[in-house]
Parts: C-alpha cells; sequence; structure tokens
C-alpha cells in the first residue's frame, strides 16, 4: 500500500501544477521602509522605558543583609541609570540630526530635479 | 551526588525550558536529587523552583551537570571550570547568518553560540542530542565523547487542556469535528528569519491565485519579541500583496496555541533551520496534516510522515497544499501515519531512552 509521500508524488506526476506571477517579492520590501519612523521611535522609547526601569537590586535575604552592608551600591546602581540616561538621550539626538538630514536632502533632491525638469511630479 | 541542569534562560513555551523541566520532574520520579540554574528565569518557572544561576552551591566532585547549550553566553565558558562530570544536552544554535540584516545582537549572540560550541568539544564527558542533525553537527566541530539520540521530553498531557474557546469559535471550531468554510493554514514558531514565515505569506498569495474558490486563512502562532524588523517587513510584504487577513498572534496563552492547533486543517513549516522542531510533534498530536520543506533536523523528526517538500515554490506548494486539504484518502492516510510517528515521541518511550542513556553515561 502506498504512503501519503507516494500518493502525493502520483497526484503531482498526473497534474499539471499553475504558477502564479508576484507584483512583488519579500526581497524587495526595503527593511528601511517595513516601518514608519514613528514606529522606530515607538520602539526606542519602549526600550528606554524597559531599560530606565530600576532593577531592584535585594530580593534574598542574602542580598538584603549585602546591600545594608555594602550600601554604597546602591549609589552605583543610580550612577548606571543616569549614565544609561545620558546615552540614551545621545541616540535620540542623533536620531533627530539624522532625520532633518534626511529632510533637508529630500528638498535639494526635489528642488535638482525641477531644475531639470520643471515643475510636475516626481 | 546531585544532578544539575544548567541553562541560560527558562522561560514559558521555549523548548529548550520544556525539555529541562520535563527532564527535572522525571530524574525526580526517579529518585534522583536534582535542581535546575539558570541565568534568566520567567516569573513561572520560578514558581517551578528553577533558582538563578548565581546562586549556584559549590559543586561537589561526584556531582553531575546536565548542560543545556542552545545560544551564546558566559555560562558556556563558565561550564568548563566545574570539576565534576559534565554532560552537554544539545539544542542547537541557529546559523547567525539569518538575523545579520536584523538584529546585531542576535547575529553576535548565535555567533558566539557556534564558536563556544566548538571550544568546548573537550569539555564533556558525554552528549544528549535531541536529533542526529545535532549529534553530526557536534561531531563535525570535531566532539570525541560519546554523544547519544534522544527526542525532546514531551509531556503530552498538557495538551489535553481545555482550549481557549473564544479562539476555538473564531476559528470555526475543531478541525476533526467542523468542516470548515474558510480552512485555517497552521505555522506555529516565534517570528523569527530562519522560520521564513515569509515563504507562508507567499504561499498564501499563490493560493489564492490558483484556487480563487477556495477560502484559507494563515494564522502565524508566534512571538515576534525582538524581531521588530523582520516583524514590520514580513507585515508590509503581506500588505503589498494585499493579504490583510493573515492572522499574527503574538505572544499567546497556551489555551491560545491550544485552539489554533485544534482548528487547523494543515500545519505547514516553510523554516530553514530546526534542531527539532516540536510544533511538527504537536501537530501530530493534534491530528494535523503536515507540510515541510526539507531542511535540517526536519526529516528526521517527520520520519517518512506528512509530506516533505524538496522545493519553495509557492505553486507548487499551493498545489499540494490544496491537495492534502481536499484529498479525504490523502488527508487520512498522512494523519495515519503521523499518528504512528507520534509513538515514538511518547513520553514514556523518550523518557525510558533518556534514563537509558543517563545510566549508561554516569553509571548511577
Amino acid at each position: 500500500m502506498s504512503t501519503a509521500r507516494e500518493m502525493m508524488a502520483e497526484i503531482e506526476g498526473k497534474s499539471t501544477v499553475g504558477h502564479v506571477d508576484f507584483p512583488v517579492t519579500f526581497f524587495e520590501i526595503n527593511m528601511m521602509t517595513a516601518g514608519s519612523n514613528e514606529e522606530y521611535i515607538r520602539d526606542i522609547l519602549k526600550n528606554i522605558h524597559e531599560h530606565g526601569t530600576v532593577v531592584p537590586q535585594y530580593v534574598t535575604l542574602r542580598e538584603k543583609i549585602a546591600g545594608l552592608i555594602f550600601g554604597f551600591y546602591i549609589n552605583h546602581s543610580v550612577y548606571q541609570q543616569n549614565d544609561l540616561h545620558v546615552n540614551f538621550n545621545r541616540v535620540f539626538d542623533e536620531i533627530e540630526n539624522n532625520r532633518r538630514e534626511i529632510a533637508e536632502l529630500r528638498d535639494r533632491i526635489v528642488e535638482l530635479h525641477r531644475a531639470r525638469n520643471g515643475a510636475g511630479e516626481i | 551526588m546531585k544532578v544539575y541542569q544548567i541553562l541560560t534562560t527558562v522561560a514559558y513555551g521555549d523548548a529548550v525550558s520544556n525539555d529541562c523541566l520535563a527532564i527535572g520532574k522525571l530524574l525526580e520520579e526517579k529518585g534522583y536529587k536534582t535542581a535546575i540554574y539558570a541565568e534568566n528565569i520567567s516569573k513561572s518557572a520560578e514558581k517551578l523552583g528553577v533558582k538563578k544561576f548565581r546562586l549556584l552551591p559549590k559543586i561537589r566532585p561526584d556531582d553531575i551537570i546536565l548542560y543545556h547549550l542552545s545560544t551564546g553566553t558566559e555560562l558556556n565558558k563558565l561550564i568548563k571550570k566545574f570539576n565534576c562530570r559534565k554532560y552537554i544536552i544539545y539544542h542547537n544554535t541557529t546559523p547567525p547568518d539569518f538575523f545579520v540584516r536584523y538584529s546585531g545582537r542576535l547575529t553576535r549572540l548565535c555567533y558566539k553560540g557556534l564558536e563556544e560550541t566548538k571550544d568546548l568539544k573537550d569539555s564533556f564527558d558525554g552528549g544528549f542530542c535531541v536529533s542526529d542533525f545535532n549529534r553530526q553537527q557536534l561531531k563535525s566541530y570535531g566532539y570525541k565523547c560519546n554523544l547519544t539520540v534522544r527526542p525532546i521530553l514531551i509531556p503530552f498531557e498538557d495538551y489535553e487542556k481545555t482550549p481557549d474557546a473564544d479562539v476555538l469559535k473564531e476559528m470555526g471550531g475543531e478541525a476533526t469535528t467542523n468542516e470548515h468554510k474558510i480552512k485555517n493554514i497552521l505555522f506555529v514558531g516565534r517570528i523569527a528569519p530562519n522560520k521564513k514565515q515569509e515563504d507562508l505569506i507567499s504561499l498564501l498569495y499563490a493560493y489564492r491565485q490558483l484556487y480563487k474558490d477556495d477560502p484559507v486563512r494563515l494564522i502565524l502562532a508566534g512571538n515576534p519579541d525582538g524581531m521588530d524588523k523582520y516583524f514590520d517587513r514580513l507585515k508590509t510584504y503581506a500588505k503589498e500583496l494585499g493579504l490583510n487577513d493573515i492572522v499574527f498572534t503574538g505572544h499567546s496563552s497556551f489555551a491560545k496555541i491550544l485552539a489554533y492547533y485544534r482548528s487547523a486543517d494543515a500545519f505547514v513549516s516553510m523554516s530553514e533551520h530546526e534542531g527539532f522542531c516540536v510544533p511538527l510533534v504537536e501537530a501530530m498530536f493534534f491530528k494535523v496534516p503536515i507540510l515541510a520543506y526539507s531542511s535540517t533536523a526536519i526529516p528526521e523528526t517527520l520520519g517518512g510522515t506528512g509530506i516533505l517538500l524538496e522545493d519553495k515554490d509557492p505553486s507548487h506548494v499551493a498545489f499540494c497544499l490544496h491537495e492534502v486539504l481536499h484529498n479525504k484518502e490523502l488527508r487520512a492516510k498522512m494523519i495515519e501515519e503521523q499518528s504512528a510517528r507520534l509513538k515514538d515521541f511518547s513520553y514514556e518511550n523518550v523518557a525510558k531512552t533518556f534514563m537509558d542513556q543517563f545510566k549508561e553515561f554516569t553509571g548511577i
């Protein structure tokens, strides 16, 4: 008795498989345009929120005792947190700068195009 | 003597965690003193007694470590230092190439994972591999220790739990008892480039072009966390093709996953990298006929059952899918063969295999 795979091979042998043309392929989907800038910024904000949450340090009894003895770790954690925020602000500035540059370049492209081809749709 | 299982992450729903928890339970049932330690633990795993790796007590020379390896981690370096018998449980690491376009962090992690796996070749007294594919990979990395193969330990009684009623209703009810007007095509797996969800989207487009009067619904059940760029690209691709009704479930509860399986008319995988692929076994359990692209450990897990696809041409896959959905004789044969294959993965069989291998390795 035939196995399912043999049955399928037999069906395929007797049939003609149609062909479908695709208007677009996955490789043509540009990753940068897959999500809007707003979505990227939303994601970054989400990350900041997650990383910005101070993780409670002293969970177990052993840690609590150690925390009492070596309380300076609290300060250490706060410093780390502040450093993180500074870094995130730098990333934000970078994004803003990039967006401004992209907008300027887009305007320049439009300007050059119109200078060569006159007004109209690009 | 105590048996310690050590791994990077124990979280809800992933195959490595489930395997680790099932082994822990099995060892306990057999009377061994055992514990699980992980770097990252979800809240639900904490309730199950999994402890933070940093709380690992002093390991004695007569203790045994079972080390689950599936990614790049600091543990891969630390594990070498333990002066006791150590056994690798190898789940495979996804090749980093898949992630290059989407995540620098994951690319680095996977690259590190592969390099560290190679670097650990002389560090273990033996190894348990969840597939022969994984075993061959370790051998190619120069592992000389005894390497055995046993499938992932799956406690199937969990699958008998009640499925989410709302999802089940929304999907048209159980596939085994309802003739669906809209057939449900399911894939279960996190949203990740190696799983190739884009090929399933292409399949849906081709199917709708070829079989206009045969409505189907594509359900991509998987968590997109950490894969935002890939997920965005998938959604844009679907939108460009005019496929606005694909069900991206996101992170789902276990009850919802059960409902998707129970309502599925076919399970299709286009994945290009699997060390074992638990969802195939799950589909067998829920009597869902499987079509899967032949890659890595997939042919081995299917064991001659399901329809194995040698190419990814969407028109050809759509043709095969149409047959599976409508050819009752073929469908019945597939389910019969898959059910027979499922017995190889029964908890009793795999538990016995594991314990035999464990005793042979350790002599205890």
